[in-house]
């Protein structure tokens, strides 16, 4: 669904950002694109969108080079950046000028989930709150059926309850043929919604994993003192202890926690890549 | 019609988002600009330069706000976050360019035609009403009208390369561009014909020029002049038109 291939960007600026890049993702799950500052995350949904065009290489979306912004294409993508444009209008208005460029728009299941999220339906967009325009936003776009829903920090600036209505809504939206590739720094809000992680570092993607796959091969304990744990590949201080990702030898059933493993991943990837060996998808030259 | 690049279902959807969106802030222009005018021709109506008014103001209504309108054409390419909302829009770049130029062009042309004929009744019934005086209709069909048109039409193509091509200010940056340019042309001109007379002395009283060159000069006048009509007639605004259409083609966020 989305092909990148060898794809090398960078801005005038700031020089390469991205160096033959290549990555797949594949439909039916929610992906976290994970990464520091500046890694590349929202240049990469604005590569996969079209609004960035690759110097070299290829992104392809729906077999398409994702740069001609083809309306075929366009049609199947809803990007919600971390900052969006909502025009003066009331939300019926909004509907009435967008939704006739996504052919599958479907306004019951729109009207569910602007209930669900407690939108007003008679002030004008501009004088909502950002987390209520944030929420219309995602209602329209999910509303859309788009094959590909690429979100930049879907969290900030939503208030705790909005928070779990996003991670119920988003979970409830995934289909077998739908890719929802969702940026952040905030992995903890993302905590059981993910079901695959592509970390992005240096312009490099270090880490592409199944959750499945990383619980099977990892886990998290706690300990008062590190060293009497085997198998140590990362630990931080905790309060009372640390935490400490090890590698899961007994097939224990365990919980991630998302912002230990990317602290891993980046302190020691090379550790990582020998558990995931057979199946990590770094891909480095 | 439905092509790859060019659906005029999706057209028709992209001009109505224009009117969507945009038309408090036209109602809200229309209605000053109307305003002004009534204004003006109460003003005038005791002149004899009632009986011009239309051959003033029409003009200028239409180069004047058709010039700044057509210069925020693409005002949302320029804006962040805006642009992203703008360009990951389900519709082909044609689509988007001739939504621009149709609305800057041919629309306005005929919303100016139709308000500015409103505007000339409701002058009319307010001056007989307040001074007792006639007010001239405004003639949609007058052929000056027309010609005032036409220059429009091809003009206005520069100004909506200008709104595609600057991020801010493209109404005084294209302004500038042409003084630059026309200063350009008149300095080349001026060195030419430095170069041909350079043998006469501009007091010089016995000035003359041979017969033979001088019909040779005037044929070669008139192909420039010719020349230069046609390029602004037939080619100034296609040129354009591809330069914005290009323009928005590789435009980035």
């Amino acid at each position: 669904m989305i092909e990148i291939k060898g794809l090398s960007f960078g801005y005038r600026k700031k020089g390469k950002l991205f160096q033959n890049l290549s990555l797949d993702i594949k439909p039916g799950r929610i992906s976290g694109l994970l990464g520091k500052n500046g890694a590349g995350k929202t240049t990469l949904l604005k590569i996969i969108c079209g609004l960035l065009f690759p110097h070299s290489g290829e992104c392809k979306v729906f077999g398409v080079d994702s740069y001609r912004r083809c309306p075929e294409s366009l049609g199947e993508i809803f990007f919600i950046p971390e900052e969006f444009y909502l025009p003066s209008i009331t939300p019926k208005e909004y509907i009435n000028a967008f939704a006739p460029f996504y052919g599958r728009f479907d306004i019951v299941k729109f009207n569910e989930y602007l209930k669900t999220f407690e939108i007003p339906l008679g002030v004008r967009l501009t004088s909502m709150s950002y987390g209520q325009k944030k929420k219309f936003l995602l209602a329209f776009g999910l509303a859309t059926a788009c094959k590909i829903l690429l979100l930049d920090e879907p969290t900030n600036g939503l208030d705790i309850p909005s928070k779990s209505q996003f991670r119920k809504t988003l979970a409830s939206a995934v289909t077998d043929d739908r890719v929802i590739l969702v940026s952040t720094h905030q992995v903890r809000d993302m905590e059981n919604l993910l079901d695959s992680i592509i970390i992005l570092d240096n312009g490099e993607i270090i880490f592409q994993q199944e959750m499945d796959s990383i619980l099977s091969k990892l886990s998290v304990k706690l300990a008062s003192d590190p060293s009497y744990i085997e198998d140590v590949i990362y630990f931080e201080k905790t309060l009372g202890g640390y935490a400490v990702l090890t590698e899961n030898r007994g097939e224990e059933d365990t919980k991630i926690d998302l912002e230990l493993l990317f602290n891993a991943i980046i302190n020691n990837k090379e550790r990582l890549y020998e558990i995931f060996s057979k199946e990590v998808l770094a891909h480095e030259n | 019609m439905k092509t790859k690049h060019l659906d005029f279902l999706r057209l028709f959807n992209l001009i109505k988002i224009e009117i969507i969106t945009n038309y408090r802030t036209l109602l809200l222009g229309a209605g000053a600009i109307t305003g002004v005018l009534l204004f003006l021709s109460l003003a005038t109506v005791r002149s004899s330069f009632s009986w011009n008014f239309h051959d003033t103001f029409y003009p200028f209504v239409l180069f004047f706000v058709g010039y700044i309108f057509t210069s925020t054409a693409f005002k949302e390419l320029h804006q962040y976050p805006r642009n992203y909302s703008y360009l990951t829009l389900p519709a082909s770049i044609l689509e988007k360019f001739l939504t621009k130029f149709l609305l800057t062009s041919a629309g306005f042309i005929i919303i100016t035609l139709i308000g500015y004929f409103v505007f000339s009744i409701l002058a009319a019934v307010l001056t007989n009403l307040v001074f007792g005086r006639s007010f001239p209709l405004f003639d949609p069909f007058n052929s000056d009208v027309w010609t005032v048109i036409k220059v429009y039409f091809i003009t206005q193509s520069i100004f909506l390369f200008g709104s595609v091509y600057f991020k801010s200010h493209s109404l005084l940056k294209v302004l500038l561009s042409s003084f630059l340019f026309s200063l350009f042309i008149s300095l080349l001109f001026l060195l030419t014909f430095k170069i041909v007379f350079h043998s006469y002395s501009m007091y010089e009283l016995n000035f003359s020029v041979d017969r033979y060159e001088f019909y040779q000069m005037e044929s070669l006048g008139r192909a420039i002049a010719t020349v230069s009509k046609a390029i602004f007639h037939y080619m100034l605004a296609p040129y354009f038109w591809v330069l914005t259409f290009l323009r928005l083609k590789e435009t980035e966020v």
